[in-house]
Parts: C-alpha cells; structure tokens; sequence
C-alpha cells in the first residue's frame, strides 16, 4: 500500500518535474535580427536582395504599360487599370501603383538595416584583410547606391504637388523603423529628398568604382573579389546616371519654377561623366562604340550603364505585343500620333511645310526613318523570322483582316503592334521555340546622351561646344547616326539637324524632347518626361489616336486618322497609395486625388 | 434493389445477425436454470409510504427484468444470493440482496432534492457534480437523444438540442474524414457554440470530431459547457466551450446486450439546375444581341437540331452531364452492437459499429464511405483504494471514389460538379470518335473547357483511402482518506493516433478537340456543292496511364494528454465543501506543423455549497502556452461564480407554482492563445539563391571578361518577431436562472453572457504602414470583439392516460460587435466596421436600376467604363459624384439573430413519434455565389439567370460582363430565413410482456427521417449552405428504418 502511495506522489512529481523545459521550442534552423550577423553570407543578403526588388522586364505598369498612359501607346482592354487610370476611373482597389510604393520601403528596410550603425560594413566576409576589404566596401557603396536608387523610384513616382500645394516627396527613412511601434510619418519636401538622393550618390561613389571592369583592376590578383565579375551591380556610372536623370528632372519647368540653370548644368556635368567614360574606357575592343545598335537579349551589352538581371528565355514582351492572329495578346498599340513623330528617311519631319522628306499620306509608312520599322508593326508589313528568308507573318490591320482593330479583344486598338522589345527568332509554330533573354535597361548610353542634349542646350544652346567638350547637336547626332535595333544604317546625312540646331535654342528644345520620345519609347519613361515638362494638365489630356484603314487592293488603302481614348487626368502626379494615407495621417495626398484622402 | 445488393447487404450484416442470435442464446441459456428460485412479494414505496409505480427491478445481472404495479407490488422470482436492483427516476437507486426480503416485504426508497439525482449529475473537467449545485448553464444531453439522427456525422445529430450551440451542414459527402479540417477544404459541418469553435473532449481527452469518429450508440452523455467557470477548470483551450463526452461504462449488476439494425436511403434534397441546351443557344444569342455584337451565333435551324437533345452528334451536341454522371440517391446502413454490465470487481462496456454509406457518382469506380468502430471500456476495482479505468477505442475509415481531373482532392465531387455546372449542355459531343475499332473511345472536349466530364469520371482512375485511428484512455482513481479524510486522487493519461493514407491510381483518356467546319473545296464543287465536311481534331488528353499507384495524402494526427488530480471532500455542519487541484498536460502534433502544439496548466477549484441552496465556485487557472516567449509565457485567470436556489427561502413558499428557481450568475477571466503557430514572438530571416538574381557579372564571355558570381544568397525577413505578444484575455459575465414550475411540469434555463475577447491575435494588416518595409507583418494583440447573447430553453412534460408528451423549445440570439478592430482609418464614419457587429456584411447601397442612359452618367460608377439603363444603380455614400469602394457600408448582418428549436415527443402505449425542427431567422444570404453570380461570355447560364432574365429582375443582360452589377451590394441580399423538419422518428415498442416470452427485454422497430422539409423564401439553393449542390455535394434527406433489440 505504502509502495502505491509513494508511487502516485512519486509519478506526479516527476511528471512536474519534466515539464520545466516542456514549452521551450524545438531545435530549429531560424535566423534571428540578432542571429544574421553571424552569418557574412546573409548579411550580404540584405544587399543583394534588393536586385531582385527590382524590376526585370518591360511587361508591367512601370514599363511599357505606362507608355499607355502617354501619347504614345494605348491599352487594349478598357477595363485594365491602365486604361482606367488614362481615362480618370481609377478607383483606390485597383491602385496599380501602391505595389512600388512598398516595394521601395522593403528595399530600404533591408539597406537601412545593412547601414545602420556601420553593421554590414564592420562585418567579416573573408579571412584575408586586403579581400575583405574589396567585399565590404563595395557591399556598403552598394548599399548607399541602391538606397539612392530606390529613393529616386519613390521621389520620381511619387514626388508632386500635394493637396495642400507644397512640392513634396516622400517619407525619408534612413533607419529600420520598429514594426511594432507607432509610425506616423510624414513626406519631406521634394527639395530634401533631392538632396537625401545627391548625399547617398555621393556616398555610394565613394565606396564603389567608377565601373566594375576587368581593365580597371589594377592588381590581377585581386578579380576574385573585383572586376566584371560584378557587372550588374551598383556602380559609379550608376550613380552619375542616376543624379543626371535627377538634376534633370529638377531642372524642369514642373519643379523647377524658377528655372534655376545650375540644376540643368549639373544634370549635364554628370551625363557627359557617363558619355565620356563609354566613349573614351569603355571603347575596348568588341567594346563600346556610338553607332552600334542596340542589343536588346544581349546581357554584355556595352551600351548598358545599368540593366536589371536577366530572365532567362522569356516570352513576355512577344506574347504582349504580337496581335491574336500571331498568338499573341495584342495588350497594347501605339499611337498614330507617336507614328507621325518619326520622321522621314532623310530625317526631315513629316509635316515639313515644304515636305522635303516626301511623305505620302496616302502611303504613310514609305519612306520612313529606319527607327520608325524598328519600332512598330504597321499594317501590310510581312515580317520575317530572324535568321530565315522566310515569311513568319503578314499584318492585316485593315477593315476585314485578322488584325485589325476592334475585332478581336487580342487586337491593339490603334491598328499598329509594337515591335521593340520583340525577338525576331520568336516563332511559336515552330517545333522548337527559340525565346530570347531579357531585361530591363534602366541606363543605356542612349539615355544619358538625351540628358545631355536636352540640359545643355538650356544652359548653352544647341551649338556651343565649348563649356561641355560638346554640343547638344553633336550629342543628338550620335542617336540619329547610329544603327537601328533592326541594325540598319541610321540618318547619316542629316541636314535637317545642322538646320534645326540654327534655329536657335527653342526649337531645339522641341526636337530634342521629339528625338526624347522616339528613343525612349514603350520604355515607361515618357510618363515622367511629360509630366516633368508641362505645367497644366491641358498639356497632357490629349486625345490619342490610331488608324482606320480599308484595303482596296492587295497593294493599295487608305488610311484615316481616328480617337482611340480621350485621356482625362485630374492630376499631373501619381497617387500616394491610398492605403498608406489612411494609415499615417501625416502623410499629404497628391493633388487632384481627392477621392483618395 | 438488385439481387447483388441483397447478397453484398447480407453477407456484410450476416456476422451481426449471428451476434444476435448467439446472445439470445446465452439469455435463454441462464434463464432456464431456475432451480433454487423462489417468489417474493415486494412493495416499492417512498420514504413516506407511498407506492412507488412502475420501479425497474433487475434481477441478478439481468436475468430478469420487472416493473412494479400501480400499487407498487411486483412478484420477483429469484434465487437467495441473487442482486435486487431498484431504480426509478427521481429517487435514488438501490441494491438489496433478494435474502432480505424474507424478512420484510417492503423497500423504501429515498428521495432526491430537485436537479440532485443520479441523472442531474453534471461531467465537468475533473469534477462531477449536481446540476442543482451548479453556477453555470450547462446543457447535458444524453446518447440515446443523438441515436434519432441518421448520418454517418454525429456532428450533425448535435442539431437543435442545446440553446447557443449552432450546427449547420454545409456539404453532405459521404463520412467524415480528418482531412476536411487541415487541408484547406471547407469544413463539412460547422459547430459553433456562442459564436466559436468549442473544443471537443472525449473521455478525458481533448480531440476533434474527424480525429476520432463517434457512433451515437456508444455514447451515455454529452455536456455543453458554455460558462467561464467551468471551462477556467479545463484552461485556455477550453475558452471557446466544450464540448464533452462520455462514452458508456458497465453497469453495477445490469447486463445488458443492444443490437441495433437500420438500413435506408439518402435522397438530394436541394439541387440547384442550369439550363438546357436549347435554351442556353437562345439566352448566349440574346446576350450577344444586347451587348450589340455581330449576328446570332445560333441560328434558329441550329436550335432546332440542338432539340434533338443528342450528345453524340457531332455538329449540334445537346447532353445533360449532370444526368449522366449523378444518382439521386444514396445508401445509408448502419449497425452496432454493444454488451455492458459487472460486479463489484469488474464493469465493462463494449461496443461494435458499422457504418456504410453510398456516394452519388453515377459512373466511374465504386464510391463508398464505410467505417468501422469499436470501444472497450473497462472499470476495475484493485482493491478498497484503488480502481483502475481503462477505455480501448480503434477505428477504420475506408472511402473509395472514382478520381477527376488531376485527382488530387479528397472530394471528387468538388471538381466533378463544378464541370457539370459550368460546362454548357451544348458545348461539345460525348465522343469526338467512338468507332468500334478503337481501343479507347476518343472523348470530345473543347479548348475552353479541356475536361469531359464523363471521360473524366470513368477514364481518369480512382483513390481509395484509409484512416487508422487508436486511442487509449486510463485512470487511476487512489482513495486517499486513509490519509487525509475525504482526500482522493486521479491519475489519467491519454492518446489518440490517427493515419490517414490516401492512395490512387492517375489514368488519363484520350480526347480531342472537335471542331466541325465546312471547308470549301476546290476539287469537286459538284460532289460537295455546299464545301466538304471536316472535323479538325486537337489532341487534349493522351490517355496515358500511370503505371503505378500513387500516394496521395498521408496524413496523421497524434495527441497525447496526462493529468493528475486530487480533491478533498469535506461536510462541516450544513456546508459541503469540495477542493480540486488539478495539472494537465497536452501535446499535439499533425501533418505540416512544425512543432507540437503544446500546453500545460494547473487549477484549483473549490466549491462551497451550503445546505443545497447556496453555492459557490471558485476557479483560479494558472496556465502556461508553447505561442509566447519565455516571458509571456505563464499567466493566472481567476473566476468565480454563485447559486442560490431561491426557492427553498421561507417567503419564496408560499409562491405555489414555483417548484424550484435557482438564480446563478458568474464571472473572471481566462487566457486564449489557440496554439498559436510557433515563434510569432521573434524574427526569422530566409534565404534564397535562386531565381533572376541568382548571378551577377557577364553570363557570356566576350568584351567584358568572362569572370561570373554565382549563387548569391539573398537575404529577406520572413517573419516579423512580436516579442509582446501575450495571451488573448477573456472576460466574461453570465448570469442566469433555472426553474421548474407547475408540478414540475414545465423547466426553465435562461441564460445571459458577455464576453469581451480582448486583445485576440492576429495578423494586423490595416495598421501598419508600408514605410516599415516588412514583408509580412508582426502579429498583435490587437483587436476586441464583445460577445452576447441570451439563450432560453422550455420543456413541458405531462401525462393523460396512456398518453404522454413532452414539448420542448430552445432560442438563442448572440451578437459580436467589434470595440476595436483592424481597418484602415476611414474617412467615414458608415464604413468603420467599430462598434458594428462582426457579421456586418459590408456593400453598395442598391437604389434601382437606372432608368435612362443619361442617369447612370449623372453619377459615374468607376467599375466600368460606361453604364447603360438597366444597370444597377448605387447610392454615393460620400457624394464625391461617383460610385467606388469607398460608398460601401454595413448592409447586412450574416448570422441569424435567432436560432431555435422545437420538438416534440409524443407516446402512447407503445408508440412513439418524436419531432426535432430546427430554424435561423433574421439574417441576409449573399447570393454572390457561381450560381448567381453568371450569365456573362459563353459560360453556362443557371436557372436563376434564366428565370429571373423572364421576370426582369436579373440586372441588364450582356455578353461582356459588367462589373458594376456584380458587386456585393443589398441588390444581392435576400432574408435568409428557414425553419427545418430536422428528424423525425416514429417508433412502436414491443409490450414488454409480449417479448420476454422471447427473451428480449425491449425490442422496438423505428422509422427515421432527417431533413425532411424546409421552409423558407429562398429559392434553388439550400439556405443552410448555398455552395452546396454548386460547388460541392448537395445536402440529404434520410429516410431509414430499422430495429433495436435489448436482451
């Protein structure tokens, strides 16, 4: 009985007794905030992570899709968010653009964390001091760099007059805010983020080389931990390209009421930086060159400054472009009005009052600038595969054809297709598809050529070479000189540029934002470039248009110019996501959306 | 029923019908040695000397039972050593050796207080007492109630019997099946009870209804534990209500043999219907025709070949899917049986059940639900102090059913009735080929719709699955009064394990695309005038086959409890005082969770009653969760409650009608943290290297060098550490009474709670602005819900004649309203969802439709382009002159206001009809559902569509589909109402007299019916669940006849 007793009291006490550690958690692979400097790898995860933050191709609303929202392409279906957006009805659930917004923040969460008390920096990656050094200091420039770029991502989309008129930009966070305290920011004006984004560059070149080059190390030894092998990673000319592309945008008549010189002079100082160094280092052999094309699926392209990764052997820009009857999606086409911007062979405009350049309206797509057929599909053209002689498709855009407008939800509704971007090789019909790489260029030398001429011919004119080695002109005729994406021979002779660049510093300003438009088309640029631009809406709610056309014969049709959407902003800027407005009530909405306070 | 049936039916019952008989025999075997008997004349009286009616007397174990006359005489034949057992409600039970009546001829029998008998006793966490001693409203219910219900769910027999508990069947697929719960599928039936989950005990063991499946039969009682003090005893998982069972146990001196045999159909009760093939040509014309695009596609001589109604023909196929691949009804058998009795030593229970259930599938491989259950429960006493408790349950689920489409789902039929409802009757032929020479026959089907259903259904195999479950339970009960007088202790431990395998054989057939066109031919205009004939043919399923047999699921369960308890009993003078100290331990683990979910707790309980008229609880729970860091960990919930049987005080007597009012009332607080999953409390950060970063530098070598960086780990924070994260805080007040009135005719529970969840945690995401930069958010203690509710429940019982009846009735109305609650901070007032209860249902206001073109343009709706007449017409809430997301508002509510319950039970001589009906009133049913919400592009049209096209009150009919008329607004709201004939059993009983001739002690044949009627305004689709029948299995009705012999 007395062995029973003892037993049960026995049991019961150790039953308690084991229990001590019984709610503790099981051995696991969790790496805490704290845990994670233990671990080089992962600390330089923080960085690295922000790449793939970024955008990859042209396929959404900061890309090509946001050219739909501008005069030069129009969205397919009327009831995408892009289309409501172009024609004033979109509402706060479809916000197309509040993804970016916190996307930004995550990538400066991670940035500021890696920042933050020099951590990332004083953290051993690799037992040889010398190594170590190369690996840290370019982890903490691209720190600064990457912070610097995701703040422009926010100042340029998000950056406006609010409603309570002050020009303002975003919330400047430069610490890891605590998920579980109260944060009610506020938008630091325009004028500071600006600023903020100069002091990180300026940081971020610093630490990092001018551009991660084989040639450029100087100790062989050291290109295990330097050199191209980190091409694609911040850089120097990263960063002049982005305070260009700032300054730039500063310097406009949206944001630059005074027109204050000195900011476009800056955004030329740093464009030229940039020209300079592909035309005098980069120039190696296989190298860079001025008058070569552009190689959209070639991931060493040397007119790249800055591109995202690559997405191996994607579709996406080919199935968005190419109309139903070519299984594609038709999701977008441009405008008869960016159409009528290219000019002719010879390089004089269409509307030329004398029509020097020949243009036949009743055969429009004759005689066009080479850009014009290595840009846009256009009805009757017969493409060919790349690399074959055969036919791959012919477009039937009239009344009647495959193709044509309205009668298929998978046909643009402007009667033209968009061919940039596109991989020739592409053939769904064949038995092995052959699918290109591709990638967003965030900076090609194309784009810092375009600062330059646009600001230097606001601080000199169009001629002087004099304060910048060059002229606006000389820099607009590399573009106009070089090789289509097609690879034919670009405007070599181009009498119209001598002539215009007379003209006088006015006239230039509008043939550089015409050569702005024409090279950075479907690209998500020209958003930002009108809207920096103009000073009323009246500049942007411009009806776009497209084509009717009717076949009379297999070779003959006529063609008429037609409203496709009548755009209708409220305001010139970007909403601030409405969810993040109704949480922080210091955050000030941009004007004109005063349904999304 | 075909013969193949009758012989399958006999040989699976075949075994049972021998227990019977076998168990008649060794009745008939023991009652025929009446040697040594003699006869006694026995008087059965109260302790005043009144006869005693119709008192049960058992003889020796069973040998022979007897009833007392009016008079309360009966003649007992039995031997000297032979048990006398007496019992009658009301009084309490005595056991007399038959020698004693030798001496006298009369036993009394002494009283019990109201609500203090042996049936009054209330099974609470670790400790058992009176209802009459009681602070709280639980409810009790007893096994042989849950037995009217037919149903392989015993979740569904819970219907209609307690007030604020809430059953609804939402789908009625054969069986139950664990995987319902955990897999992300929707559960088949929903129990809640005052608005929550309650947590479900089982002989001392905390489980689920699909981890341990339960026959009605093998259980002696159900209590509904509902108050804060009651569930303070079991800790925090007990929070949200219990529900607890207890399974029978062996009965001193009464050995009892049941077999139970009922056989029936299931029949579909509500199955909403699409249109035919002629129709939908006519309705996609008009569609077509209305959005102003080109021609009719169907031309009139089109539909009149699709009349032909043949899904063979190649060019104008007309099938009806859901006739060919559906039955209307199904099997339904059940049987059990069960032994009980013992002595002083021993008690035992056992029980057998099977369960068989049909499926609906017309075609395809065999689909069947069947289960098997067995239960062993044994008390045996060791010595004077010890006793030892044992229970041995094991169970087997088996459920074949043919696969679909990629057939991975438990539930064939989720697929299954999708494509039936949504593949339109014309849309394609049943063969693209069907020529004799072909091995397989070539199905057809469309690129739109890539599934034909009756290739799916026969051509693409099967799963069969099975579910093992083993479960132990064992106590030791120590008399400690040796040591401290009144002392005693309990030790149990628990286990449950379940497996489930889900195994299946992927097949494929062969179909085509068929897409039949005239084709102008050049070669010879003369034979082929019109152009020649030609069916295109795509390739759409190969028809290859897996070659082996695949697992599907394997899915297992194990939870393990321990406990120790000791009270102390103790009586001073009128106060009868009971202290409990109790520990528990728990762990459970399952498929995809990465730790065990675990829990322990101690409580102590002391209960003071007072001369059976005062009482008080005292409950303090000092609990502690694996969900929190260290800190958090532990926390102390005190309640307390109070009775007082008001009817027993001196100026309470002279209120004749009144039998019996007790007024009860309590309150405390408890802990809630519902195994949250582990480490919410700290951060955690992933890796990856794969993907679009995975490398940087040039991929190709050329100018740049050919050096690259691989694998470059990225790092991103995966979970957001809340290291304040603390227990949910329950605070809850119930005050109630009970009664018992008009010679104890008629009783009264009524019932008032308030329960504030403060604190609950959850994933707050309306909160935390986007600047923070996480990737997921921390979760929080954050918001508050208040729950009430009043709950009330009737029965009037009485007796004219022969004839006896009882009527009861319960209601329950509960509301929760949010006093903080996750939302962004809107800008107006009408679309806080704060102070607003938590089954607001939120839209548009519907006005109208809009007369004239020129009104839907006065106030734009941003959902679409353009509006038109016809169109639905909104109100602008914050007349900003348009119509968007930020007009929407509280406009309905989801849950009823009003659960009740009637029945009825009705006896006379030997019949006995028993009438459950059950109903939900005052709430809105959102018809947003795939059968409302249609009727746009090419898709199938429901009847709904096509009728309501007809009375116009469908909004304005188009082809393209417009948004804005399809978005939750009142237009969609209908009074959701019903009122349900839930079951329904008529019964005779055999006179008792007439069957012991055969040696039976009872023997009653029954008819059952379940769902036999609903009544309500809502048209086509079950109110109870509008999914079923559209994406799911449609509900039952049960018919079932059976017979119940005791020996």
């Amino acid at each position: 009985m007395k062995y029973t007793k003892l037993s049960i009291l026995g049991l019961v006490l150790v039953l308690l007794s084991s229990c001590a550690d019984f709610l503790e958690p099981y051995p696991n692979g969790d790496i805490s905030s704290n845990d994670l400097w233990e671990y080089q790898d992962k600390v330089a995860g923080l960085v690295n992570s922000c790449y793939q933050l970024m955008p990859q191709n042209y396929n959404d609303n900061e890309g090509a899709v946001l050219d739909c929202a501008t005069d030069n392409a129009v969205y397919t279906s009327t009831t995408s968010s892009i289309s409501k957006f172009a024609v004033g009805t979109l509402t706060t659930g479809q916000d197309i653009f509040a993804s970016y917004w916190s996307r930004d923040y995550q990538a400066l969460y991670l940035l500021n964390t890696f920042l933050k008390d020099n951590k990332g920096y004083n953290t051993r990656y690799l037992v040889k001091p010398h190594y170590n050094d190369l690996v840290r200091t370019r982890l903490h420039g691209e720190a600064y760099a990457l912070r610097a770029w995701f703040e422009w991502d926010l100042l340029q989309k998000f950056g406006g007059k609010s409603m309570t008129g002050q020009m303002l930009g975003f919330p400047i966070v430069t610490e890891p805010l605590d998920p579980n305290s109260n944060i009610n920011l506020a938008r630091n004006t325009y004028d500071e983020c600006v600023k903020r984004i100069i002091m990180d560059c300026d940081s971020a070149i610093k630490y990092l080389p001018i551009a991660h080059r084989d040639y450029l190390v100087t100790d062989p030894n050291d290109k295990i931990y330097a050199g191209s092998k980190y091409w694609g990673r911040m850089d120097g000319l990263t960063m002049l390209s982005i305070k260009s592309q700032l300054y730039l945008t500063w310097a406009s008549p949206r944001f630059n009421p005074e027109n204050q010189i000195a900011r476009w002079d800056s955004a030329a100082v740093n464009a030229k930086k940039v020209i300079d160094f592909k035309l005098t280092k980069d120039n190696i052999a296989g190298g860079f060159s001025p008058a070569n094309k552009v190689e959209w699926f070639s991931p060493i392209f040397p007119g790249i400054v800055f591109s995202s990764r690559y997405l191996s052997s994607s579709d996406a820009m080919e199935r968005m472009f190419y109309p139903g009857g070519f299984q594609g999606d038709g999701a977008m086409g441009a405008t008869e009005d960016l159409v009528e911007s290219f000019p002719m062979k010879n390089g004089y405009p269409i509307n030329d009052p004398t029509n020097r350049g020949g243009y036949d309206p009743s055969n429009p797509y004759l005689n066009r600038d080479p850009r014009f057929y290595s840009n846009i599909f256009y009805n009757n053209e017969t493409i060919k595969q790349e690399g074959t002689t055969t036919d791959m498709y012919t477009f039937q855009n009239y009344v009647g054809g495959k193709d044509a407008r309205l009668s298929s939800p998978s046909n643009s509704r402007t009667n033209y297709h968009i061919k940039k971007f596109v991989f020739m090789g592409l053939n769904w019909s064949n038995s092995t598809i052959k699918k290109a790489q591709h990638a967003k260029f965030f900076f090609r030398w194309a784009h810092l050529v375009l600062n330059f001429a646009e600001a230097a011919n606001q601080v000199v004119g169009p001629t002087d070479a004099a304060k910048y080695g060059i002229s606006a002109k000389d820099a607009i005729s590399y573009l106009r000189k070089r090789n289509t994406y097609d690879n034919a021979t670009g405007i070599t002779t181009d009498p119209y540029l001598s002539e215009v660049a007379l003209e006088g510093k006015t006239k230039f300003e509008y043939f550089v934002k015409n050569e702005r438009r024409l090279e950075t088309c479907f690209e998500g640029m020209r958003f930002y470039d009108l809207r920096r631009w103009s000073t009323s809406l009246t500049e942007l709610n411009k009806a776009a248009h497209g084509v009717d056309i009717n076949k009379i014969n297999e070779t003959t049709f006529t063609y008429s110019k037609v409203e496709v959407e009548n755009r209708n902003f409220k305001s010139a800027y970007l909403p601030i996501p409405y969810s993040e407005i109704m949480k922080m009530s210091n955050l000030v909405q941009n004007e004109g959306w005063d349904g999304w306070n | 029923m075909s013969k193949i049936n009758i012989l399958a039916y006999a040989k699976r019952y075949g075994f049972l019908l021998m227990l019977v008989i076998i168990s008649m025999g060794m009745v008939a075997q023991q009652t025929k040695n009446k040697k040594d008997t003699q006869q006694f004349q026995i008087t059965v009286t109260d302790e005043q000397g009144k006869p005693l009616a119709n008192t049960q007397i058992v003889v020796g174990e069973g040998i022979n039972y007897i009833r007392a006359n009016a008079q309360g005489q009966a003649t007992v034949d039995a031997k000297l050593g032979d048990f006398l057992n007496f019992s009658i409600e009301g009084y309490q039970e005595q056991v007399v050796l038959a020698e004693q009546f030798i001496a006298t001829k009369e036993i009394k029998l002494k009283k019990y207080l109201l609500f203090a008998s042996a049936n009054d006793v209330l099974h609470l966490p670790y400790v058992d007492m009176k209802k009459r001693n009681s602070t709280n409203s639980t409810v009790v219910i007893s096994g042989k109630e849950l037995e009217k219900y037919t149903g392989s769910d015993i979740r569904n027999a819970f219907t209609g019997l307690a007030a604020g508990m809430e059953v609804r069947e939402l789908n009625g697929s054969p069986g139950l099946n664990v995987i319902e719960r955990y897999a992300g599928n929707s559960e088949k039936v929903d129990i809640t009870l005052r608005g929550r989950s309650p947590m479900y005990i089982v002989d001392g063991l905390p489980t689920e209804f699909t981890e341990m499946p339960l026959d009605p039969s093998e259980i002696e009682s159900v209590t509904i534990i509902k108050d804060i003090v009651a569930k303070a005893m079991y800790g925090p998982r007990a929070a949200d209500g219990v529900i607890l069972i207890k399974t029978y146990r062996g009965k001193l001196n009464d050995r009892t043999i049941k077999v139970n045999v009922e056989k029936g159909t299931s029949i579909v009760d509500r199955m909403p219907t699409w249109t035919n093939g002629v129709d939908y040509a006519r309705l996609n014309n008009m569609a077509r025709a209305n959005s102003l695009m080109p021609g009719p596609k169907y031309s009139d001589e089109a539909i009149a070949k699709y009349a032909a109604n043949d899904g063979y023909n190649m060019y104008f196929p007309n099938n009806d899917f859901r006739a060919m691949m559906f039955k209307s009804t199904m099997n339904y058998n059940r049987a059990n049986i069960s032994t009980s009795g013992g002595n002083e030593g021993i008690r035992y229970f056992s029980y057998l059940g099977l369960t068989n259930e049909g499926d609906m599938f017309k075609i395809g491989n065999k689909s069947e639900y069947n289960r098997i259950v067995s239960r062993s429960n044994l008390d045996i006493k060791i010595n004077d102090k010890l006793k030892m408790r044992l229970g041995i349950y094991g169970a087997l689920g088996l459920r074949s059913t043919p696969a679909y489409s990629s057939g991975g789902e438990y539930l064939a039929m989720n697929s299954a009735i999708i494509d039936a409802n949504t593949i339109p009757a014309i849309a394609f032929p049943i063969y693209a080929n069907n020529d004799s020479k072909l091995a397989k026959p070539w199905f057809a089907v469309t690129s739109n719709y890539p599934n034909n259903p009756i290739g799916e259904l026969t051509g693409r195999g099967f799963s069969d699955e099975s579910s093992r479950i083993g479960s132990t339970n064992l106590a030791f009960d120590f008399d400690m009064s040796h040591l401290v007088k009144g002392l005693s202790s309990e030790t149990y431990a628990g286990f449950n394990l379940l497996n489930l395998v889900r195994k299946g054989k992927a097949l494929n057939y062969i179909a085509y695309t068929a897409t039949p066109t005239l084709t102008p031919v050049n070669i010879d205009p003369i034979l082929y005038p019109a152009g020649r004939d030609s069916i295109i043919l795509t390739k759409v399923h190969d028809g290859v086959d897996q070659s082996g047999l695949t697992k599907l699921a394997d899915y297992y369960f194990q939870t393990f409890t321990v406990s120790q308890t000791f009270k102390h009993e103790a009586k001073i003078g009128k106060a009868n005082l009971l202290n409990t100290l109790s520990y528990n331990l728990s762990s459970s683990s399952r498929e995809g969770y990465e730790e065990a979910q675990r829990q322990h707790n101690v409580s102590w309980s002391g209960l003071l009653n007072y001369d059976n008229k005062y009482c008080l609880q005292t409950v303090v729970n000092y609990a502690g969760t694996y969900s929190f860091v260290k800190e958090n960990r532990y926390a102390m919930f005190p309640s307390i409650g109070a009775s007082w049987v008001i009817s027993e005080e001196n100026f309470m007597k002279s209120v004749r009608f009144i039998d019996y009012l007790k007024l009860r009332a309590e309150t405390g607080v408890l802990g809630y943290d519902n195994f949250q999953a582990p480490f919410y409390y700290r951060d955690n950060y992933s890796t990856s290297n794969s993907g679009t970063t995975a490398g940087f530098g040039p991929s190709t070598s050329g100018w740049l060098g050919s050096a690259t960086e691989t694998s470059v780990s990225r790092t991103l924070p995966s979970r957001i550490g809340n290291p304040n994260l603390n227990w949910e805080k329950r605070r809850e007040f119930n005050v109630g009474l009970d009664a018992s009135l008009f010679s104890k005719k008629l009783t009264v529970e009524l019932s008032y709670y308030n329960q504030l969840r403060d604190g609950i945690i959850s994933q707050v995401s309306n909160v935390l602005p986007s600047v923070v930069g996480s990737t997921t958010t921390p979760k929080q203690n954050f918001e508050q819900i208040r729950y009430t509710g009043l709950e009330l429940a009737l029965k009037y019982s009485d007796k004219v004649g022969d004839f006896s009846y009882s009527v009861g009735a319960n209601a329950s109305s509960q509301d929760a309203i949010y006093e903080k609650v996750d939302e962004p901070n809107y800008r107006n007032d009408y679309q806080s969802l704060v102070g607003k209860s938590i089954y607001s249902y939120t839209g548009l206001t519907y006005l109208g439709k809009y007369q004239t073109d020129a009104e839907a343009l006065e106030i734009p709706s941003l959902y679409d382009a353009v509006l038109h007449a016809g169109d639905l017409k909104y109100q602008d809430m914050n007349n900003d002159k348009v119509i968007d997301d930020n007009d929407r508002s509280v406009i309905g509510n989801t849950a009823p206001k009003l659960n009740y319950a009637l029945n009825i039970n009705l006896r006379y001589k030997g019949f006995e009809l028993y009438v459950l009906g059950t109903g939900r009133a005052f709430f809105d049913l959102a018809l947003t559902n795939s059968y409302f919400w249609n009727g746009w592009g090419d898709g199938n049209y429901s009847s709904f569509v096509q009728d309501n096209l007809t009375t116009g009150q469908y909004p304005k009919f188009t082809y393209n589909k417009i948004e804005s008329n399809f978005k939750s607004s009142n237009y969609w709201l209908t009074d959701g109402s019903f009122f349900k004939v839930q079951d329904v059993q008529l019964a005779y009983h055999f006179p008792e007299k007439l069957i012991q001739k055969i040696n039976v002690r009872g023997m009653s044949v029954f008819v059952n019916g379940t769902n036999l009627y609903t009544l309500t305004k809502v048209k086509y689709v079950d109110p109870e669940s509008i999914n079923s029948g559209v994406t799911t299995y449609p509900l039952f009705m049960n018919i079932t006849g059976g017979i119940k012999l005791t020996f």
